[in-house]
């Protein structure tokens, strides 16, 4: 997958490459004032958004000089340079659902934009085709850590195929946007993106979404057995426990699933496990006797679960702004909008933060830094107070002869 | 020769730095705030429900995820003198790690008081967050891990940063910033005087009492280079003057009159305006990077006589001084 890194340097590249005039390298004073008060100010409130408002159109006609001079500026204010903002700013907004509200990239952009976004779509949806839950048989499940793993990776492959799915639309509308006369510029590999067939990689994604999609219930469909099971048998109060928060989830998913098939909102199934007539009876029936065994350690059990995704979401959970600090502006306007974060796609272990190296959580304590974050901002403002000095008659006397 | 028609205006300009208003709506931002709060919804309700035996099942859950451990004595790195709040420890330096649901529970309220503290005016923002008797000692762990985390960084960095900051030699923003840091420290220290204060001995309470008096005054003096800095603000005088001059000998003026009576003259009203900058100086609450004795007017320049009708128009009020 391209990493943020080299994104970041692709667009540094961009800044380089846009020189036009590399003679003028003093900063004009409306540049200086957009830097000073537009960009920086943007980036230190880890607003994406406002920093790709700023920052496209300042590109546009930036030589080497400028931004070196721009660079420099920066990091008088702590701030990265232009490309690394830019490019962090722009991969955020394609990330997370902030992009309606975006700027279109400019020519400049799309040209180096579209082809490493297009080789990140590629290596998604070969990663997506070798998965290990995408094996035939699928894999076997013996105890809840097995099931429990086996669905937290069913549900990462999920949202990244979702996710590329989006930003695939997105690169195939930017693509169509490139000037004819840009494209004749193009390199190899350049090329190979902007002519790519875009309509059949989506056509793609929905046919492995579905896939993962059926994959999913039938995993859940194995767990409820195995949950009814113990639930029936083990007087193991922590088995007990997994147990009936296992089977109330599963049951729930399921019938969710078979209903949304019902009504269209997902294609028929192909897998033969979900065709059984006979399956909908049998999972009711499973179901109710689990929740019969369980008793009030259902209500208890959620509590205690749903408790531990929401601490691991806090704990883990990485946001698109202020270095993974912040959600977005987005997030602000509602409480299903205050969801949005980005997950480690496998079980973190925690490390010894005093060991040195690789943190994670990447946040030893999230209060150690967020301090950091300021969002408000200096203003004029003027007063303006005007006293008449002194009035006379101000009629002038024109007259229709010379004397 | 005389002049028949004039009004004179000044008009003064002054120019204030001013901040934006805190929107404490802005703690819904920070990753962690909506998490954490749900994560305790659920986990105090549980915690009514429970009973030992189910509690032991629990902490066994917890203590058998890894992803759920919480690793403790992290205010070591920043430790460089002795302290009658920390135990002394010769340890190599590393962290210990900690497993269980009080440690859970424990560091999300910790978090979310945090964030309230920083971020909201919120008065004791920790008694938001107040832990149950079953998490009680992790909570003051973490509480006071925290606290001696932030003391030491800020005194890690009286020669340095914190230095500058509190001289108010850096722009406002880094001020805000520090601002901010200290108010958290000193929230921290509250809750620890709080939760703790019956079991600290004589000297830990007069350690807490003294890092207390020493945060104070660093806020004390970040709050008033902030001040100082709001206060500065620029003064431009604007002298305008509408006016009209006719060059006329008395036998010219009584000709003139004559012609009115007679009605074979007009009358018409006619008007110029010329513009005078006189800058008036900078005060600047004593934080002027201005050298004295060279006050700039509004478009920056020095000095600012001018003539009529030569100098620039007037700018924008809304522009900004500098």
């Amino acid at each position: 997958m391209l990493s943020r890194a080299s994104l970041s340097l692709a667009l540094m590249m961009l800044t380089a490459l846009s020189a036009s005039d590399v003679s003028a390298a003093a900063l004009s004073r409306g540049q200086r004032a957009t830097i000073l008060d537009q960009l920086i100010p943007a980036y230190q409130q880890g607003d994406s958004l406002a920093v790709v408002r700023v920052s496209g159109p300042l590109s546009r006609r930036l030589n080497t000089a400028r931004v070196e001079a721009i660079d420099a500026l920066l990091k008088q204010h702590d701030a990265p340079p232009l490309g690394t903002l830019m490019a962090e700013a722009r991969l955020a907004l394609t990330d997370q659902d902030g992009v309606s509200n975006s700027p279109q990239p400019n020519p400049v952009e799309i040209k180096l934009i579209v082809p490493a976004l297009y080789t990140r779509v590629l290596k998604i949806i070969e990663w997506a085709e070798k998965h290990a839950v995408m094996a035939e048989p699928m894999p076997a499940a013996r105890d809840f850590d097995e099931f429990e793993l086996t669905l937290w990776n069913t549900h990462v492959l999920q949202n990244q195929l979702e996710a590329t799915g989006r930003l695939t639309e997105l690169i195939a509308g930017w693509a169509e946007k490139l000037p004819p006369r840009m494209l004749e510029d193009l390199d190899a590999e350049q090329a190979i993106a902007f002519r790519a067939d875009y309509e059949e990689l989506l056509a793609r994604f929905d046919l492995l979404s579905h896939e993962v999609q059926q994959r999913d219930t039938e995993i859940r469909i194995r767990r409820l057995e195995f949950a009814a099971g113990i639930l029936a048998e083990s007087k193991n109060k922590k088995e007990r426990f997994v147990a009936a928060f296992a089977l109330d989830l599963d049951a729930r998913v399921i019938d969710a699933f078979f209903v949304d098939v019902a009504e269209g909102d997902i294609k028929p199934v192909t897998r033969e496990r979900l065709q059984d007539p006979e399956l909908a009876g049998h999972l009711q029936q499973i179901a109710n006797q689990g929740r019969a065994h369980a008793g009030d350690l259902v209500s208890k059990a959620q509590l205690l679960f749903k408790g531990i995704h929401w601490w691991t979401r806090g704990r883990y959970g990485s946001g698109p702004d202020g270095w993974g600090l912040l959600k977005s502006m987005e997030s602000l306007k509602s409480e299903s909008d205050q969801f949005s974060l980005y997950m480690p796609t496998e079980t973190p272990i925690p490390t010894d933060p005093l060991a040195g190296g690789e943190s994670v959580p990447e946040y030893d304590r999230r209060h150690h830094y967020t301090w950091g974050w300021e969002d408000r901002r200096i203003y004029s403002a003027v007063n303006t107070n005007t006293t008449v000095v002194s009035k006379k008659n101000t009629t002038v006397y024109s007259m229709s002869k010379f004397y | 020769m005389g002049t028949v028609g004039s009004t004179d205006t000044t008009v003064e300009r002054t120019y204030s730095k001013h901040l934006t208003e805190r929107n404490y709506d802005l703690v819904r931002r920070l990753v962690g705030y909506y998490e954490y709060g749900r994560a305790l919804e659920h986990f105090d309700t549980l915690l009514e429900q429970v009973d030992d035996q189910e509690l032991a099942a629990i902490e066994e859950i917890i203590q058998g995820r890894d992803e759920l451990a919480v690793y403790t004595n992290l205010s070591r790195r920043f430790q460089t003198e002795p302290s009658i709040l920390a135990d002394s420890d010769n340890s190599p330096l590393k962290g210990v790690e900690r497993r269980g649901f009080g440690w859970v529970l424990a560091l999300a309220r910790v978090e979310l008081g945090a964030m309230l503290a920083g971020f909201t005016d919120r008065q004791q923002p920790f008694a938001a967050v107040r832990p149950s008797r079953y998490e009680l000692p992790q909570y003051a762990d973490l509480l006071l891990d925290g606290l001696q985390t932030h003391y030491w960084a800020l005194k890690q960095e009286r020669d340095g940063q914190l230095k500058q900051v509190v001289r108010g030699n850096v722009p406002i923003q880094r001020l805000l910033v520090y601002g901010r840091r200290v108010m958290l420290t000193r929230a921290f220290l509250q809750a620890v005087a709080t939760i703790m204060g019956g079991e600290l001995s004589p000297n830990q309470a007069a350690e807490l009492r003294t890092w207390d008096d020493q945060l104070n005054e660093v806020q004390y003096a970040v709050v008033t280079s902030i001040s100082s800095l709001l206060a500065s603000q620029t003064t431009v005088q604007q002298r305008s003057s509408t006016y009209a001059t006719v060059n006329a000998c008395g036998a010219l003026l009584r000709a003139v009159d004559e012609e009115l009576a007679a009605g074979t003259a007009t009358v018409n009203n006619f008007e110029q305006t010329t513009v005078n900058r006189v800058p008036v100086g900078t005060s600047s609450g004593g934080n002027s990077n201005r050298p004295a004795g060279a006050p700039r007017g509004a478009d920056g320049r020095r000095g600012g006589q001018g003539f009529p009708g030569r100098n620039p128009p007037p700018r924008n009020p809304n522009d900004r001084p500098d």
